[in-house]
């Protein structure tokens, strides 16, 4: 965790795990839903409490299966809403730069529903 | 284990060293010309048929030597548990009662990682919740290779009526078709089969029970 004064940053693989799995918790270890509730909630309730940036560093891990990402920011965004959520929380990828852009496409199309 | 190597000589070679005979003779320990790593999910472990992104790592280590993962492969960790999730939910009318197998081999000749994955579950097409879908489709007269295709291209929505879910294979054929992360992808399932990239797509004479993903990651990519 890197904190300044005006934004605040956490890292997957060193404060969760570098071998992220599967969506939900009775799909597998290290679920996206898992790392929602036990971190990134907190992670996200603090940092909107105190109007400051949640930087979330997704770098230094094994890669991440589509279904975690999803359900971890679209999941939060499900249950704090997306304006809030992109507001607040911003992504950082040097290994992989085109997946800040997906998770952030996650969390707005988090809430729309099929037919 | 009971059978015969194959009688071709390069079937035979692939098969030696794909790491078959050292996942069969557990403790043996890979032989110097081993270039291959096979996993399933743990017979030990009673949760056993859920996603082990343990066992993802595995076959990435193999692939990397051990050493930092190169994006190409961060795209193939992601699809690897997304398939293990999918036959967790989709391969048997009870969620996490099929088991699936995962493997990589290590091609120098061709310069090139191959990925298989597998399960001998029901298949996409007979899934229960495709089903339903499929009984409209055909009213449609829209063909089974077609399905397999908007499958991919996320033209048919999650059999959960979420559109924020279902994004294992797409994921994959984003991979092939947009990042160029992956060179080559190969599905069979029933009576299907598709080398997706030409768009290939043939129906099988004997169906195969379950699903099989195939794809390749160019070495030249780093």
């Amino acid at each position: 965790m890197i904190k300044t004064e005006d934004s605040i940053v956490h890292s997957v693989a060193l404060e969760f795990t570098a071998t992220p799995g599967p969506r939900f918790e009775a799909q597998g270890p290290w679920s996206g839903e898992e790392f929602r509730k036990r971190l990134l909630e907190p992670w996200f309730l603090d940092a909107s409490s105190r109007g400051i940036k949640l930087v979330i560093d997704l770098d230094g891990g094994y890669g991440y299966a589509p279904s975690f990402l999803e359900e971890a920011f679209g999941g939060l965004a499900r249950d704090c809403g997306v304006d809030k959520v992109l507001r607040t929380v911003a992504f950082k990828s040097d290994e992989e730069p085109l997946l800040c852009d997906r998770v952030a496409k996650y969390i707005r199309e988090s809430a729309a529903m099929t037919a | 284990m009971r059978g015969n190597y194959p009688v071709d000589p390069t079937a035979n070679e692939v098969l030696r060293q794909s790491g078959f005979d050292e996942y069969f003779n557990e403790g043996a320990g890979p032989t110097p010309a081993t270039r291959g790593q096979l996993v399933c999910e743990d017979r030990l472990d009673v949760d056993s048929k859920r996603a082990e992104a343990r066992l993802a790592k595995k076959l990435i280590d193999f692939a990397t030597n051990h050493q930092s993962v190169p994006s190409r492969l961060k795209c193939v960790y992601g699809h690897l548990v997304d398939c293990m999730t999918n036959t967790h939910e989709h391969a048997s009318a009870d969620a996490g009662t099929e088991r699936w197998w995962a493997s990589v081999f290590v091609d120098k000749e061709r310069g090139c990682d191959c990925f298989t994955f597998i399960d001998l579950g029901v298949g996409i097409f007979q899934s229960i919740e495709l089903n339903r879908r499929l009984k409209i489709m055909a009213l449609f007269s829209i063909t089974r290779p077609d399905i397999i295709r908007k499958i991919f291209r996320k033209e048919i929505p999650s059999s959960t009526g979420l559109s924020y879910r279902g994004r294992g294979l797409p994921s994959i054929y984003e991979s092939l078709s947009l990042t160029h992360s992956i060179s080559r992808l190969v599905i069979a399932t029933n009576d299907v089969y598709g080398d997706v990239g030409p768009d290939r797509f043939v129906v099988l004479s004997k169906p195969l029970k379950g699903l099989l993903l195939y794809w390749e990651v160019n070495h030249d990519q780093d």
